[in-house]
């Protein structure tokens, strides 16, 4: 590469009395940032291509490092900020579609975070979940109109195949391609021990993780990547993917250098060949040819599964869902704006779309207005970031939420966004062997179950100062909600009160 | 007994076992004073070995019927009761005929001056090897597995 | 059960740490020529070149004897062996009894018939005794010209002793290189130009013919009529194993006695071990001397658990070297040259070092590594274990060979090594 105008985004300071020159971070840094100096007899670090993704600085074992912002002041201006300066300096360089990896980073309003939850004090007394049973059962799936009893008391409706989960998350669907296979081991292992699912996105089902498919909802998309009988079978749930949060209206394309041998036999495509999802679904045209397919995958696997259908957040959500509900599915997900992503054009990750708060109430509205909340759950994703927002998002009217990338940082990634150059310094978002080694999937697990077994914790002492004690009292409970610095107009689509109301 | 194994699927090659298996035997035990301040600072007695991506750490086995013992000229070599193959770095002369037997190759030597011998000694002593409790990637366990 | 042991090297002291493994109680005697608890023959030259002190010369710590209730009899000379008693005799007339015998008395250095030789002014350089004698005459600036015949092992250990004393050695080898049981011609070389850099000389071709005298010792002669001066005169022309004892015994011998695979001689209450024992060369697949000192110890660890009933095999050997001259290191086993006509040689020859390894049918018989040595004991193992090679036999001659180059499987099984049933010893 030729000369650059693209100044360096951080500069790594190397405290020279702590360095002891052992390389670590040389042989740690995929970017080629540090290198040592066989002369010198001394590390150094070429800071232009650092994207820091902390791994040097975590593993120097002296502490020898720190990563900062590149001290470049701009002159200041209000409508060309920093980032749009870089951004426009790096496509007049490449001439290509500013790719970016995981969520939205704008500085837009997050909602979850104008939204208060109650407590209760004298009147309604709170529950403390050590001494009293919390209840945090989740069952995803189509709930019948009602329950017919007999006469010995035994259940006489029958009831649509549900996803009985533990709690109310589950993890989203990641493809084995976009991450590596050891952290769909993870997720698979994770779930497992967890009691709730994970999902494989368009990857399809690697043959050492069908031991974990009880736990797995296997995925359609547009490019039908991994589908065939077996693995429509196999899973616990089917979801057929219309959008995702972080690109609405776009495909995906995994390159093929990323598509080695375990990839390319998973996906069933031919080895080294780009994996292209369409933009749409080419045979879905139309919410009767959503049902066509919806019917065919109920077909293909028995009526035994729950079928899925994921959304990105966008304008007419409500009324798109409520064509789902009605096509037949028994289980809508919901994407937001925030949504992680691998790889996606960045004017789109950063334009496009609504955010989930909107989202889950609107939805959760409409079906109601039109008495066929019953039919289908509804699955809120794209940047849920704690027990908090699983709350909240239940008390808006989810039934559950799926986190992707609270997983992943749970497992190690240190949200550097450059998921998509496929050199994830952390052995996630890679298919690099000397990468992907990085990540055990022992360790991964145990913190990914860390942080679910923590949340769970956390949910139940919330439920419990609101005095309930089963999640499932909480859903659409928004009178458990009150918004702060939203307006009338926000706070009616919310459906929840101002706070003091 | 508890032997130290490499896990070859997990060792990200960051050579850190290396490092704190110096500080484990040096005289401060500080991993700064250690590299700064002791020239004579001790050669780590496991080695990491690398191609491509396959890499993992490798020290001395502890062999049930350890060869080098055998062979030791000097006697500088024995085995304890714990099953320990320790080296007598006093006694050892820097023959190598240890590392002509080791069926292994795990025998490593002091770089310069000193000609002698170095080998894992499990860093007796301590709850764990500074190797096994410093590898940020569990690819090496200290652990009783038995014959296999 | 009483235990008698002829010997007090390697052999022995292995036998001792064997029988006690089996049998805690029984009596165990040994016997030996020499003043010294056991020590270590290879370390007589670095005692002499100063590297290692006298307290350090012992290969085991001074409570051994003690410890392992071993009666010690020093400066003691077996005169006899009598089988019919169970009994062997010691010259000054006393009689030991034993249940289980072990021969471990070694080998004697070889003495050529040389004119003048029987003046008895020349040294070997085999025993603590000789090495004391050499340092007095050296201490007392008696010598300024030493001269050793015989440029094996034992002749060039001596000459880098001698000359890093600071005195200017000449070395008369019959043989056309130096080191001729352990290196071939090219490797050979490299270490004689390692050698005359620090100023030794060599003889090649050459036998000593005479040794020619005035008040003292003053040179030799040797075969092309060419004299030599010299006042310290070191014979170091191999060694033969030490038979004398059973020379009259009902029991087969060739050079050394010969034993089967519990080290046991013809007469079952009579073992042998180390260097006057022909136990199983591995790669010649016949019974052999293998005078090297990992071999005695093995050996005389499995004679003593048998002797003490452990019923133990000996899985064989073969020969193990390393040695190395003013810092450079040299590493050998097995065979280093095509005998059968069938075998592949491999080089890789640099300025300071080099690697030859000999294969037959993809399995490595023999390596001769020079400089630079680390893990050397892999091709030791690939040799002992007969493995087949072929699918990393040109990274074997890589530098930095090491477990990592192995096919998984080998590798995986070597990585949770340590454990197995490895039979004691390599060599």
């Amino acid at each position: 590469m030729g000369f650059s105008m693209l100044a360096p985004e951080y500069r790594v300071d190397r405290d020279k009395d702590r360095c002891i020159d052992c390389k670590v971070c040389v042989t740690q840094c995929p970017y080629d940032v540090h290198y040592f100096d066989e002369e010198e007899e001394k590390v150094f670090a070429r800071e232009e291509n650092c994207v820091n993704c902390h791994r040097c600085v975590v593993l120097c074992p002296t502490r020898a490092l720190i990563i900062r912002k590149y001290p470049l002041e701009f002159r200041e201006n209000s409508a060309w900020k920093d980032i749009d300066i870089r951004q426009l300096q790096k496509q007049a360089e490449t001439g290509g579609i500013l790719l970016s990896g995981m969520g939205n980073p704008k500085p837009l309003p997050v909602f979850w975070d104008k939204i208060l939850l109650n407590a209760s004090q004298v009147t309604n007394p709170s529950i403390d979940p050590l001494r009293e049973p919390m209840e945090l059962k989740t069952f995803l799936g189509r709930k019948p109109e009602r329950l017919e009893i007999g006469c010995d008391g035994s259940l006489k409706t029958k009831i649509s195949p549900q996803l009985e989960l533990s709690a109310p998350v589950m993890f989203s669907a990641m493809s084995f391609g976009s991450i590596s296979l050891n952290a769909c081991r993870v997720l698979a292992e994770a779930a497992e021990q967890l009691g709730i699912y994970y999902n494989t996105g368009e990857g399809g089902l690697h043959q050492s993780l069908f031991k974990f498919a009880d736990h797995t909802v296997v995925q359609v998309a547009s490019g039908r990547f991994g589908v065939n009988s077996e693995y429509l079978k196999i899973g616990a749930g089917i979801e057929i993917k219309i959008g995702q949060g972080a690109k609405p209206g776009i495909g995906g394309h995994l390159p093929g250098e990323k598509v080695r041998e375990e990839v390319a036999a998973t996906r069933m495509i031919p080895l080294g060949t780009d994996a292209i999802s369409p933009a749409p679904h080419h045979d879905i045209y139309s919410i009767e040819d959503l049902r066509q397919l919806i019917f065919a995958l109920k077909e293909a696997s028995d009526y035994e599964k729950p079928v899925s259908v994921k959304i990105a957040a966008v304008h007419n959500v409500a009324a798109i869902a409520s064509g789902i509900a009605r096509a037949g599915a028994d289980i809508i997900t919901i994407d937001g704006f925030r949504g992680g992503t691998g790889a996606a054009p960045t004017r789109i990750r950063d334009n496009v779309g609504i955010p989930i708060e909107f989202a889950i109430s609107a939805v959760d509205n409409r079906l109601k207005e039109e008495g066929i909340r019953n039919q289908v759950s509804v699955v809120a994703a794209g940047s849920i970031r704690n027990s908090a927002d699983i709350v909240k998002a239940v008390a808006l009217g989810a039934d559950a939420v799926y986190i992707g990338t609270a997983a992943l940082l749970a497992m190690g990634c240190h949200l550097c966004r450059k998921c998509y150059m496929g050199k994830c310094s952390w052995g996630i978002a890679t298919q690099q062997p000397h990468l992907v080694k990085r990540l055990n999937p022992e360790i991964g697990r145990e913190r990914l179950v860390n942080l679910i077994t923590g949340w769970k914790h956390e949910i139940k002492e919330i439920l419990g100062g609101m005095g309930i004690n089963a999640i499932d009292s909480l859903r659409g409970n928004r009178h458990m909600l009150r918004g702060v610095d939203l307006s009338s107009r926000e706070l009616d689509i919310l459906g929840i009160k101002a706070a003091g109301e | 007994m508890k032997r130290i194994y490499a896990r070859e699927e997990y060792c990200v090659g960051c050579r850190l076992c290396e490092i704190f298996c110096v500080v484990g035997h040096s005289k401060s035990k500080d991993i700064i004073k250690t590299y700064k301040k002791e020239p004579d600072r001790p050669a780590p007695r496991v080695a990491v070995w690398e191609d491509g991506p396959l890499s993992f750490a490798f020290q001395c086995r502890h062999c049930d019927q350890p060869s080098c013992v055998e062979a030791c000229i000097t006697g500088a070599l024995s085995k304890n009761e714990e099953g320990t193959v320790l080296c007598n770095e006093d006694k050892c002369v820097g023959c190598w005929t240890c590392i002509t037997v080791c069926p292994f190759g795990a025998i490593q030597r002091e770089e310069g001056e000193k000609k002698k011998i170095v080998k894992c000694n499990l860093c007796s002593g301590e709850p764990e090897p500074y190797c096994v409790s410093h590898c940020p990637n569990r690819a090496i366990v200290y652990e009783e597995r038995g014959v296999e | 059960m009483k235990y008698v042991i002829i010997g007090n090297s390697a052999a022995s002291v292995g036998a001792v740490e064997g029988i006690r493994k089996v049998d805690p109680e029984g009596i165990i005697t040994v016997i030996s020529e020499e003043s010294y608890p056991a020590y270590s023959r290879p370390l007589i030259s670095y005692y002499l070149a100063g590297k290692v002190k006298e307290e350090d010369m012992y290969i085991r710590d001074p409570d051994f004897y003690e410890n392992n209730r071993v009666e010690l009899l020093l400066d003691k000379k077996v005169s006899r062996i009598e089988p019919e008693q169970n009994t062997v005799k010691l010259e000054e007339g006393q009689s030991i009894e034993y249940d289980r015998l072990l021969l471990a008395s070694g080998s004697s250095p070889f003495l050529p018939p040389i004119k003048g030789i029987e003046k008895q002014e020349y040294h070997f350089f085999n025993y603590f005794d000789d090495i004391k004698e050499i340092q007095q005459k050296i201490q007392l600036n008696q010598v300024t010209r030493p001269l050793i015949i015989g440029a094996g092992l034992v002749g060039m250990k001596a000459a880098e002793a001698i000359s890093l004393l600071g005195l200017p050695v000449t070395v008369i080898e019959l043989g056309p290189h130096i080191l001729g049981s352990i290196l071939s011609d090219v490797p050979a070389r490299m270490v004689q130009r390692k050698m005359e850099e620090h100023g030794v000389r060599f003889i090649f071709e050459k036998t000593v013919k005479e040794i020619t005298w005035g008040e003292e010792l003053q040179g030799v002669v040797l075969s092309d009529g060419q004299g030599v001066l010299t006042d310290l005169l070191i014979v170091a022309a191999g060694v033969r194993p030490r038979i004398e004892l059973v020379e009259e015994l009902p029991l087969s011998k060739n050079q050394g006695v010969k034993v089967n695979e519990y080290m046991q001689t013809d007469l079952e209450n009579i073992y042998a071990a180390g260097d006057v024992a022909e136990g199983w060369d591995l790669l010649q697949e016949e019974n052999r001397v293998i005078p090297i000192w990992p071999g005695a110890y093995r050996q005389g660890h499995v004679a003593g658990m048998n002797m003490a009933g452990l019923k133990t095999k000996d899985s064989g050997g073969f020969a193990v070297n390393s040695i190395g001259f003013f810092g450079f290191s040299i590493i050998t086993a097995g065979v280093f040259e095509a005998r059968e006509g069938n075998e592949e040689i491999l080089c890789r020859e640099e300025p300071d070092s080099y690697l030859q390894l000999v294969f037959r049918d993809n399995r490595l018989l023999g390596f001769i590594k020079l400089g630079e040595v680390g893990q050397a004991g892999i091709f030791t193992w690939l040799i002992k274990e007969g493995i087949d090679c072929n699918s990393f036999k040109e990274k074997i001659l890589r530098p930095g060979f090491c477990l990592l180059d192995l096919p998984e499987e080998l590798r995986r099984d070597r990585m949770r090594g340590g454990e197995t049933i490895e039979s004691p010893g390599c060599a």
